[in-house]
């Protein structure tokens, strides 16, 4: 036996330390495995809890169909004012001795046309209310999220931010007048016509000829869905890039307009966020996880009215 | 030659005479028949007046409780055309869906039927008025003219007087008999109860 091979065999303890070792290094693998499944689950908890509440937003911006009743009301409106005019016209010409009972016809439909405006507004400041309080019972749903492992922490997400706007390219459900051929192909001419099809585009303002023009009849994207859905069948998720934002609410504040169209929303982005916190004391790195889902409603194309 | 040609004027006088009776009597007894042969252009257009439930049905609204009105009429082959729908608030319109063209044989006179679903009601009342007065308008300028407005009964005729008074209509009973007055449109209503018919004057001058 060689002096050298005798002096290697002497080193006691060695294969024990080995065999720590590599305890050490199985028990390491296999914990950073359930991190990173604890972590897997998580995000998918969490973006899925992102969809469910994104859905239910844009489910709250046309709860019982009211903005798809709103935009049919607007386009019901503009025929009346229409109608109403070309009436007027009519009467100065053929029977004058009519012109202030066609009159009194004429402001009462304007007038009606003011009120449909009015509740425009209301409508819209309503999506805005609805979204707010559905926000605030939010966080509590989301305490399921979190988790807690020895050097890894999951605090459970929070709505960093919701984002409401109308979808691009997207038309209202509003159909263009079927009997009035001269309003019909006034609004051809004027491109309020979603192409190839007999909806109005959405997020327009859609002027009547003078001197009706000073009237406001905004109608809101709100994609066309066959009549008698319900409301469950009407929602889907959406890509983030069609959203264009009409108004945006950060951490806890309310909402801000962005831009001055002022449309009804039709759709809802929401921006979850939660804290990761990595190893124990000095050691300790932060991050910050994000998820994001956006989501849509749809109207009734035919007047259910 | 003469004599020939007297007793033939004779002849048909005599038809004539004995014509008109029979056809008092028969109109007395039937009047649809006598009226449908006195009157041939009359035309019927048919307003059926309705709350708009669940529509704009949620709190802060201010087009609540919306009523519709819609407009029917008999076409040329027989079948019932849709004129258009309209849509109230309070007395205010707000709303107008035209579905076709509405097609009354030229020249002749038109009868607008009111049905409403709630007489009661001070908004289906006001929606009819409204109503009346715009397809009044449309038939006039298109050369037509409405001869009345029929309800079913004289409590919803006195309210409707009333709802159209808004728009300048007056009641001939508010004018005096000794009166000169001159108006733009007249127009009765007619109570289907008691076939009584009240006449109202727009424009009136004296």
């Amino acid at each position: 036996m060689s002096e050298s091979s005798v002096s290697y065999r002497s080193k006691r303890g060695s294969v024990l330390l080995l065999s720590f070792l590599m305890g050490w290094l199985v028990v390491v693998i296999l914990l950073a495995i359930v991190t990173v499944c604890l972590l897997c689950v998580s995000a998918a908890k969490s973006r899925s809890l992102a969809e469910e509440k994104s859905l239910a937003m844009a489910a709250c911006l046309n709860k019982g169909n009211r903005l798809g009743e709103l935009n049919h009301m607007i386009g019901y409106s503009r025929q009346l004012v229409f109608s109403s005019r070309q009436v007027n016209s009519q009467v100065l010409s053929k029977c004058p001795q009519l012109k202030a009972l066609s009159g009194y016809l004429m402001d009462d439909a304007r007038s009606g046309a003011g009120k449909v405006k009015e509740e425009f507004e209301i409508v819209r400041d309503m999506s805005f209310r609805d979204v707010r309080t559905l926000q605030e019972s939010c966080d509590k749903s989301f305490q399921g999220a979190a988790f807690s492992l020895p050097g890894l922490e999951m605090e459970s997400p929070r709505v960093e931010a919701i984002t409401l706007g109308s979808l691009a390219g997207m038309p209202s459900n509003a159909s263009l007048p079927a009997a009035l051929e001269e309003l019909r192909e006034h609004d051809e001419r004027s491109g309020y016509k979603a192409g190839g099809s007999s909806f109005y585009r959405g997020s327009i303002d859609a002027r009547l000829p003078l001197p009706d023009n000073d009237l406001s009849f905004k109608f809101s994207c709100l994609p066309p869905c066959a009549p008698g859905q319900a409301q469950v069948e009407q929602l889907r998720l959406v890509r983030f890039e069609s959203l264009e934002s009409i108004a945006k609410m950060r951490s806890q504040c309310s909402f801000r307009r962005e831009g001055d169209k002022g449309f009804v929303p039709c759709a809802a982005q929401l921006d979850l966020g939660a804290w990761v916190t990595l190893a124990p004391g000095c050691l300790q790195h932060v991050g910050f996880y994000q998820q994001q889902a956006a989501s849509c409603s749809s109207g009734d194309s035919a007047a259910g009215l | 030659m003469n004599k020939t040609r007297r007793l033939f004027v004779n002849s048909k006088l005599a038809v004539l005479i004995l014509i008109l009776p029979v056809f008092l009597l028969v109109s007395s007894r039937y009047p649809a028949l006598g009226f449908k042969l006195f009157d041939q252009s009359e035309t019927v257009v048919e307003l059926k007046v309705k709350a708009a439930k669940n529509l704009f049905d949620y709190k802060g609204t201010v087009l609540g409780e919306p009523v519709k009105a819609s407009v029917f009429f008999t076409d040329k082959d027989g079948g019932k055309g849709h004129y258009q729908d309209l849509w109230f608030t309070g007395a205010t319109a707000i709303g107008l869906n035209r579905f076709s063209v509405l097609s009354v044989p030229s020249g002749s006179s038109v009868a607008i039927a009111i049905a409403l679903e709630d007489a009661g009601s001070a908004a289906q009342v006001q929606a009819a008025a409204n109503a009346s007065l715009r397809i009044l308008l449309d038939l006039y300028v298109e050369g037509h003219s409405v001869s009345r407005l029929e309800v079913a009964d004289d409590d919803t005729a006195r309210a409707l007087i009333s709802s159209l008074g808004q728009a300048g209509f007056v009641e001939s009973a508010a004018v005096l008999p000794d009166e000169m007055v001159e108006s733009s449109l007249s127009l009765s209503v007619k109570s289907r109860s008691s076939s009584r018919l009240y006449s109202l004057n727009y424009g009136v001058t004296q």
